[in-house]
């Protein structure tokens, strides 16, 4: 209560801080007045009693300067004497101070990283105007979820939808810039007219944005968009670009506009676009039904709210359903959801569980430190005694106390904002795919705010409570009891509490952690079908102008495999694309002999021994051949289960016909299935078909043991010294690609696993420290019992009992407690429930042995003890 | 006359406390006061009388109300709060304690 006064007398104080100058004036003035009074009836005059009576008080303005000192000096002052006090009191004792400062760190940090993380990615709105009411549309099928929608229904929502305007499609791909001669690749993007104002680009820098109708004919872009880093870094920043000539994939096109600085694309992850994209070029709506995978980003009208936008796609979608039974034999559903929760969909449950941990960890943290400082208060006793006794408030002793826990909150605050730093910095080295805005995460003002802010409420909460308990039981008592068994029950218990809690709190974010290093072990393990083991990819763009015809490029791919099939250490080698489980990949429908709404899969474009450099087995029939491609023959090579699921197996000679071809192609081999789209899934059936039949920018597979410093650039020396318009670029080892798929798992498996860790360890460090800490206090103890004849072995037993019940407590209660939380998690698994029974036991054996060091040194120390000397101590 | 600074640490502190816990009075009064009952030995300057005076209210052992003086000015009047009136019984106690030590001290017979 007496707490709650002064604060409230504080506040008051400071509320009347500008009255308070003016008070005082006043006061003054009528002292002086009063003053002179009294010697005008003593009988001087008044001008001469003025004049006495202000030489007197010394001036004004002088007294009033001391009366501020004493104000302001006595609470600025008090906290500087509590401070100075506090550093010295902790300089005396630095392997305390380091301990908590580095507990303090530890949970500090992992939370302002996480937390600059989670800012940057799901809080922060989108970098866009109104960016609330930007909108993504998709399209789900029966057969294929999350299929965005097909051209020919978004020409319709165009068209019919009125409360979402300025519908807009992209796509994000890299395109070939050739500025003076040199070529390289850049990012790029293909958009609609309405993307670029949709997204408040406009007004641009320099130009206009794109205008399909002038900047594209047919399928020949004309105009192109670029951004202000290219402008700046390839164009010199030339004021008079617009209408300059580049060459695009090999168009010839002119500048027609330059983008803002910083202008971002931030888009759903399937989109696979660029956040910073170089050149925008041109795109139409195509009037297609069957083409999928291109998202829709549009603006809810004016007064428009997403649930009736919903309504009315949901109305447009059945519409189109009974328009073309055909083209949705699977129904369709238009679901529309804002930009930024579709943006963050695909990461957001991995931040979650990231937070989750390292709140875990902070309160670790805080539980750890506090405890330790129960234990250390505990041995200031005497001292605080003393103090109390020499006449110093309970206030002056918990201010004390704080003083010396703000302290050490804020050095530990400080190495975990460092600490933090490295692990935003760490982020590029973790490689999260498309965790988007990913450029803006940073340790910012915002960060620094929420660790300032954990910094004091940390503290206050490691700090208040032992010293509210130990100022409690104030007056002398403990002066002369601190002689064994004056640590009453209630604080033992308190400690015990600490650190069962302690342990039940790192059981949590450790069962996380292990059912994700489980989830990914499943996906290294899960066999995906084919080999990415000495494999190294290689993209070709190749020239249209110069490679005109489907026969040259075919002699020309023809060409380049025999070059490289002939380098120095290469085995084998051949092309086809796109890559599995590189990020984009495409689909399409195909149909047996007689099923009407056929089935969708995959499909790659391939070159003979394609299957064999990728290690992919042949089931039956033969591999598409050299033949093939010469007399350009409409052939195709299935994956077994679509030769299962069509013709029960008796694949070869049948016919097949896909959504790009009139004529049918015949099956001439059936291969192993592969897992080419998520190696969680394995349900996406494949056909690869010849490269005249479905053409696409390639990539070359070199099966080869050399290593990727000498035979990458020999690759792309052998393809480009045939001649100019075949770059070869992005070189990059199958593995890489394959690593890359599960990225999203392996970030956050890492990153649990080192919360997980961490938790464990300041449990171990918290078990450790109270239990040799409340063996100590009992050491007197255990010399009464070994003289009494108790054996070495009881007392071990003694403490080992102790610990072990307090490991298998918190152990229980963590566990229960993992139950109800690793659920959530669900989502994030593969292979392995959320009750494992093989991470359970992981983690009970874990903190087992790591329970038994922390429980079985103390132990053996007390066992240990002299009885003579124990006797003695204290 | 004895100049505060002569006065032993802090025992200005329980002169004011004193005096005021007498009546409730303004600043010059209270320097009349301490002037009068102590027979002219002790006098506080103003320059340390302002100070002291807002210290104490400070800490919260004096409160100040503007009221009319006898002839009808305003001046500030200064009273003894509850907790004033504790820290005036210590510091009573601690002064007595003090100062028959130093008595004590100061009667020593020299040898």
């Amino acid at each position: 209560m007496s707490i709650l006064r002064t604060v409230l007398a504080r506040v008051r104080a400071l509320r009347r801080a500008r009255h308070a100058d003016r008070d005082l004036d006043e006061e003054l003035r009528a002292y002086v007045d009063a003053r002179a009074a009294s010697y005008e009836r003593q009988g001087r005059a008044p001008a001469d009693a003025r004049r006495a009576a202000l030489i007197e008080v010394e001036g004004i303005e002088q007294v009033k300067e001391r009366v501020r000192d004493v104000r302001i000096g006595s609470t600025v002052e008090a906290a500087a004497r509590d401070a100075r006090y506090g550093a010295r009191v902790l300089w005396r004792s630095p392997g305390y101070a380091l301990i908590v400062i580095v507990t303090i760190a530890l949970g500090i940090g992992v939370n302002a990283a996480i937390f600059s993380v989670v800012h940057a990615v799901l809080w922060r709105s989108l970098p866009y105007p109104d960016a609330a009411r930007i909108l993504v549309i998709e399209a789900d099928t029966r057969a294929l979820p999350s299929a965005y929608s097909s051209s020919g229904p978004v020409f319709d929502v165009r068209t019919q939808s009125r409360l979402i305007t300025s519908i807009a499609q992209v796509e994000g791909r890299d395109a070939s810039l050739e500025v003076d001669g040199v070529m390289e690749r850049v990012a790029a993007a293909r958009a609609t007219d309405e993307l670029l104002p949709l997204l408040g680009a406009t007004p641009l820098t320099l130009g206009r944005t794109l205008v399909t109708a002038e900047d594209a004919h047919d399928i020949v872009v004309r105009g192109v968009v670029i951004s202000h880093e290219l402008w700046q870094r390839r164009l010199e920043g030339d004021p008079q670009v617009i209408g300059r000539r580049l060459t695009v994939n090999n168009f010839d096109v002119q500048v027609v506009g330059v983008m803002r600085p910083d202008f971002r694309l931030v888009l759903p992850a399937r989109n696979h676009a660029e956040e910073r994209i170089d050149v925008w070029l041109p795109r139409d709506f195509a009037p297609s039904l069957l083409y999928r995978g291109l998202p829709l980003v549009g603006r809810l009208a004016p007064g428009a709210s997403v649930a009736g936008a919903q309504a009315e796609l949901t109305a447009l979608a059945s519409g189109f359903v009974a328009g073309h039974p055909s083209a949705y034999p699977g129904g369709l559903r238009l679901t529309v959801r804002p930009l930024g929760e579709v943006v963050t969909r695909d990461v957001k449950p991995a931040l979650v569980a990231l937070s989750a941990a390292v709140g875990f960890v902070l309160i670790i943290a805080c539980v750890n430190v506090a405890n330790l400082h129960l234990a250390r208060t505990r041995t200031r006793e005497r001292e605080l005694a003393v103090r109390r006794a020499l006449g110093a408030t309970r206030l002056r002793l918990v201010r004390q106390l704080l003083a010396e826990n703000l302290i050490l909150a804020v050095l530990g605050g400080a190495c975990g904002l460092l600490l933090a730093r490295l692990g935003v910095g760490a982020l590029d080295w973790l490689r999260p795919v498309h965790l988007p805005r990913q450029s803006e995460i940073a340790i910012d003002g915002a960060a620094m705010l929420w660790t300032a802010g954990l910094t004091v409420v940390s503290s206050v909460l490691f700090g208040l409570v032992p010293a509210l308990a130990f100022t409690r039981d104030a007056d002398g008592q403990p002066l002369h009891s601190s002689r064994a068994g004056s640590l009453q029950l209630r604080s033992r218990r308190l400690h015990r509490g600490l650190v069962l809690s302690e342990i039940a709190l790192s059981i949590v974010p450790l069962i996380a952690a292990g059912l994700m290093l489980r989830t990914f072990a499943n996906l290294v393990l899960t066999p995906i079908g084919f080999d990415p083991a000495h494999v190294v990819t290689a993209r070709i763009s190749l020239n249209l102008g110069e490679f005109s015809t489907v026969d040259r490029r075919s002699a020309f791919y023809r060409d380049a495999i025999a070059r490289v099939g002939g380098l120095p250490g290469v085995e084998a080698a051949s092309i086809g694309g796109p890559p599995p489980l590189a990020p984009v990949q495409s689909t399409l429908r195909f149909w047996g002999s007689d099923d009407g709404e056929g089935t969708m899969g995959m499909h790659r474009s391939v070159m003979p021994g394609y299957l064999g450099v990728m290690g992919i087995p042949l089931r039956a029939g033969r591999d598409i051949s050299d033949d093939d491609i010469r007399h350009r023959r409409r052939v195709v090579v299935v994956d077994e289960r679509l030769a299962a699921r069509l013709w029960h197996g008796e694949a070869v000679g049948k016919r097949l016909s896909v959504e790009y071809s009139k004529q049918p192609l015949e099956v001439v081999g059936v291969a192993g299935h592969i897992r080419a789209r998520d190696i969680r899934d394995s349900g996406t059936l494949m056909i690869y078909v010849p490269s005249h039949v479905y053409e696409i920018e390639q990539t070359l597979v070199v099966k080869t043991r050399a290593p990727l410093s000498t035979i990458g650039p020999a690759i792309k020396q052998a393809v480009e010294a045939l001649g100019p318009g075949r770059p070869v670029f992005d070189i990059r080892p199958m593995d890489d690609i394959v690593e890359a798929s599960i990225d999203t798992t392996r970030f956050t498996m890492l990153l649990l696993s080192g919360f997980g860790m961490t938790s464990l360890v300041l449990a171990g460090v918290g078990l450790y420290g109270t239990l040799a800490y409340l063996t100590s206090q009992r050491t007197q103890e255990f010399g009464v019992r070994l003289a009494l004849g108790a054996s070495a072995g009881s007392i071990l037993r003694l403490v080992v009992r102790e610990g072990g019940l307090l490991t298998g407590l918190g152990a229980a209660l963590g566990l229960a407690g993992a139950m109800a939380v690793t659920r959530a998690l669900q989502g994030l698994l593969y292979g392995v429930t959320p009750v494992d029974a093989l991470t359970i036991a992981s983690v009970v054996g874990l903190v087992a042995a790591v329970a038994l060091v922390a429980v079985g040194w103390p132990a053996w120390r007390a066992a240990c003890v002299d009885p003579t000397t124990a006797l003695r101590a204290e | 006359m004895s100049r505060p600074t002569d006065l032993v640490q802090g025992t200005l502190d329980l002169l004011l406390l004193k005096i005021l816990a007498l009546e409730p009075l303004h600043g010059w009064a209270i320097g009349q006061r301490l002037r009068q009952v102590s027979g002219n030995v002790l006098q506080v300057s103003d320059g340390s009388l302002y100070p002291a005076l807002h210290k104490l209210e400070n800490e919260g052992w004096i409160q100040a109300e503007w009221k009319p003086t006898e002839n009808n000015r305003r001046a500030k009047f200064y009273s003894l709060t509850r907790a004033g009136r504790r820290q005036l019984e210590s510091e009573t106690a601690n002064w007595d304690r003090l100062s028959s030590a130093i008595t004590q001290v100061v009667r020593i017979e020299e040898a």
